[in-house]
């Protein structure tokens, strides 16, 4: 509980420097791998899949700050399954009217998982919460499209990096 | 490793963007090359290393700087070591002098608080997953390159107790970076 109480905060601080600009609100589906290093260190490919997105970008004047609410389905060999809502922050460069520019995320998730253990039959199953982050490049293609490229890391029971291509529609802002 | 991170940090976070200029409350996109080198547990555990990133807030006329980001740094195959994967999220708070607008060589002292998610992996054995909390302390010196880049190196000792096994992380950060101004 504190751990959330702390990570809300740090959170709320960091979308607080946003201004009040109106923000573009994005729908999107995005891939995704998850990969995690086995008993000699090489990286393997866990599970694989896709996932759905709501994602707020502030029509800011410097910097470009966001909000976004992802899942993600993914499914590996060996009934492997992950299955993550998660809540981020983001900050990047203006990507108003630029086709790519970089940004970091952080976030916190709630992960149901069943993994198999390495060095075991056994499967590890349950519902964790914990983090995520990453960074890359997004940007818009035309006034209508959105796209992301992120490289990064999922904590929660699955604890490995993922990478992610996503592409969205601006279906309008709040103002 | 580290001179891999550091280009590849240039290149990313010099694409595009960035009007700010070296003065006033500035904030950066900052991305590190990271090792965690464990100091507690008698050599038992191999080094871990990645990368990380951060949004480094500061105002030149003022002596807080705040930064919120995360890394991950994961354990190397070193003979029959236990590997330990790090995943990261932190916010930091600390001091640096005033009026810094400019200055190639800033130093500055951080303490912060981390939220971990950990992998242990023994090697022909069990492997532990967790999320915990923790603490760092951390030390540096960063400065100006121009108007809109920054770099960074850092010490940090970083306190947690592994999850699963119980075991006091306690390790040593070390981590470079370069980053580029996003506002002012």
């Amino acid at each position: 509980m504190r751990s959330i109480l702390a990570v809300a905060a740090v959170l709320a601080l960091a979308g607080g420097t946003a201004h009040a600009d109106d923000f573009a609100i994005i729908g999107g589906i995005s891939s995704t791998a998850l990969h995690s290093p086995d008993n000699t260190g090489e990286l393997q490919t866990i599970a694989k899949g896709g996932g759905a997105t709501v994602t707020m970008l502030c029509d800011c004047d410097d910097a470009t700050f966001g909000w976004e609410l992802n899942t993600l389905f993914l499914l590996g060999d060996d009934q492997a399954r992950v299955y993550d809502l998660g809540l981020s922050g983001i900050a990047s460069f203006n990507v108003k009217g630029k086709h790519a520019v970089p940004f970091i995320t952080f976030g916190l998730d709630m992960s149901a998982v069943s993994l198999p253990v390495q060095g075991s039959d056994d499967k590890e199953r349950g519902v964790s919460l914990g983090l995520h982050g990453g960074g890359g490049l997004h940007g818009f293609l035309g006034d209508k499209v959105y796209w992301r490229g992120t490289v990064g890391f999922l904590g929660a029971g699955a604890n490995g990096l993922t990478t992610q291509l996503m592409v969205g529609w601006v279906f309008g802002s709040d103002r | 490793m580290t001179l891999r991170a550091l280009l590849c940090s240039i290149a990313i976070t010099g694409l595009l963007g960035g009007t700010a200029h070296a003065g006033g409350e500035m904030g950066f996109l900052v991305v590190d090359s990271t090792m965690l080198k464990p100091i507690g547990e008698d050599g038992e555990v191999s080094n871990s290393l990645g990368y990380g990133a951060e949004l480094r807030m500061m105002d030149t006329r003022e002596v807080l700087t705040m930064s919120i980001g995360g890394y991950y740094a994961l354990g190397q195959l070193d003979g029959e070591k236990t590997m330990r994967d790090v995943y990261d999220f932190h916010v930091n708070i600390g001091v640096k002098p005033e009026h810094t607008s400019g200055d190639m060589l800033i130093p500055y002292l951080t303490i912060g608080l981390d939220v971990l998610a950990m992998t242990t992996r023994i090697p022909k054995g069990d492997e532990y997953k967790g999320t915990t909390l923790g603490l760092n302390a951390s030390g540096g010196v960063m400065g100006h390159l121009g108007d809109t880049w920054l770099y960074r190196a850092s010490v940090s000792y970083l306190g947690a107790v592994v999850p699963g096994t119980g075991d006091d992380l306690g390790g040593v950060v070390l981590q470079v970076g370069f980053g580029r101004a996003i506002f002012e």
